[in-house]
């Protein structure tokens, strides 16, 4: 056995320039590029991480602004509601006081329709206590329909007060004798007669003939008119009717 | 090989010095390593091709090794265990190119990488210990322990430089005596079997070659109760 020293020798110096050869063209620059790799991944991932803080404060603030917003979101609809129910208690209040009004109105209309019907009611049945009284008058001899009221006039006549007989008795008054028919002489004269001596007058009567009257006589002076008819009954059984009405 | 194993074969002389075919084989073993590296690392990016996705992945490995074999910093001895490992497996795998014999073959080679292993040692364990504190190491666990720790230094070098020479030399020498008996054809599966054989030795040598050194750069750990807890002195070289 017998070993080469000098290839001994050199088989070291390959290997040690092997080695250094190497560590220079292999080694150092993948470690190095490997280095930056880790540098580069390193820093995508701080910038990932920084990048994540900032979608982290975003979604923050946008949580923060939809909370926000939420609440004006409310208040908008709590004041809106608040608005919509004054609105409504308004338009409710208006309604009412509207309603109340056209009720009264109505109320009104009926109440003058109500009165207009009572009012056609009366003369209806004034109509018809006319048409009546004139149908049983009508029975009666028409003599009697002027004959039989003379006496009440004249003791209405000697009723009245003094002054107005005196006035009615002053021949400067002017004095009407009205009857629903005209009156035959002998009639005339009767009543005639005997309402000057009722009230102490000697000037004459004017005549006058008024079928509204119905039955009886009235006389008329400018200020005083003494009654003594059937429709004057009437309308007097009419008013006491219509009042009696009202008052219950 | 047909030749003795141990016998240096000189190709030409350079003045006074002979050039061996192991030498001239490990020149361009050297060479093609050298260059292959520049042109597969002259443009490196982020974005790594294929070709530096490969390169990554060897020294990633390498790394990752001499991590776990020596519990320290694989950047001080990347150069050294890689290259190792590269020039050994590149020189036991070159006897599968026809006329060339693998310099691991020869003695001289193996010995030249163990002797490299063995003042690397001694470098680290100065670096890392100290001149007293490596020399303190000799005494472990005791002052009788000094001769005996002395002659492991020499052997386990020996051991090293005889045990690639041995499996190296013998699959050449299988390979040859198949090629020499058998033709073509049969020596394949031996020439695979050495294929295996050689990356298996690069990886012991380079193994072992870490395991001396990181003996020699921390101390052996302390022996200590069954149920205490480990313990995690160790120390950087760098």
């Amino acid at each position: 056995m017998k070993i080469d020293f000098w290839t001994l020798a050199l088989q070291a110096i390959n290997a040690l320039v092997l080695i250094w050869l190497l560590s220079r063209v292999l080694y150092r620059p993948v470690v190095r590029v490997i280095a930056q790799r880790r540098e580069a991944a390193a820093k995508l991932l701080a910038d990932a991480e920084a990048e994540r803080d900032r979608a982290r404060q975003a979604t923050a603030a946008a949580t923060a602004q939809q909370t926000e917003l939420a609440a004006g979101r409310d208040a908008a609809m709590k004041a809106a509601q608040n608005d919509a129910e004054a609105a409504r208690i308004r338009l409710l209040a208006a309604a009412q006081a509207e309603a109340g009004a056209l009720r009264q109105q109505a109320q009104a209309e009926r109440d003058k329709q109500l009165v207009a019907q009572r009012r056609a009611d009366e003369q209806r049945a004034a109509a018809l206590a006319v048409d009546i009284a004139a149908r049983l008058l009508d029975r009666l001899p028409a003599s009697a329909r002027v004959a039989g009221f003379l006496d009440d006039l004249v003791a209405s006549l000697r009723a009245l007060p003094d002054s107005q007989r005196q006035k009615l008795a002053d021949p400067a008054t002017p004095l009407a004798l009205v009857a629903p028919r005209t009156l035959e002489a002998s009639e005339r004269d009767r009543c005639v007669q005997a309402i000057q001596q009722a009230i102490g007058r000697s000037a004459p009567l004017q005549p006058a003939v008024d079928p509204n009257l119905i039955a009886g006589l009235e006389l008329r002076s400018p200020d005083l008119v003494v009654s003594n008819h059937l429709r004057a009954d009437l309308d007097h059984l009419q008013h006491e009717l219509t009042h009696a009405d009202r008052h219950a | 090989m047909i030749g003795s194993p141990l016998r240096t074969d000189v190709l030409f002389h350079l003045g006074p010095v002979p050039i061996s075919s192991a030498v001239a084989v490990s020149w361009g073993i050297v060479a093609a390593l050298a260059l292959g590296s520049w042109l597969a690392t002259r443009r490196l990016s982020l974005r790594p091709s294929r070709t530096q996705a490969v390169l990554e992945l060897l020294v990633e490995t390498i790394d990752g090794q001499i991590r776990d074999t020596m519990q320290v910093d694989p950047a001080p001895y990347r150069a050294l265990i890689g290259s190792i490992f590269l020039f050994v497996l590149t020189a036991n795998w070159s006897g599968l190119v026809p006329g060339i014999e693998p310099p691991t073959a020869h003695l001289e080679t193996d010995a030249a990488l163990a002797g490299i292993v063995f003042l690397a040692t001694i470098v680290f364990g100065l670096r890392s210990r100290g001149v007293r504190g490596y020399l303190a190491t000799f005494a472990e666990p005791g002052w009788l322990m000094v001769p005996l720790n002395l002659v492991e230094q020499i052997t386990r070098t020996f051991s090293l430089m005889v045990r690639l020479f041995g499996n190296v030399m013998s699959g050449v020498f299988v390979v040859g005596i198949a090629l020499s008996l058998a033709g073509l054809i049969v020596p394949i599966p031996f020439m695979a079997l050495d294929l295996l054989t050689g990356a298996i030795q690069a990886y012991i040598f380079s193994v072992l070659a870490m395991v001396f050194i990181g003996a020699a750069v921390h101390p052996a750990p302390p022996s200590r109760a069954p149920d205490a807890p480990a313990s995690s002195d160790r120390r950087d070289p760098s």
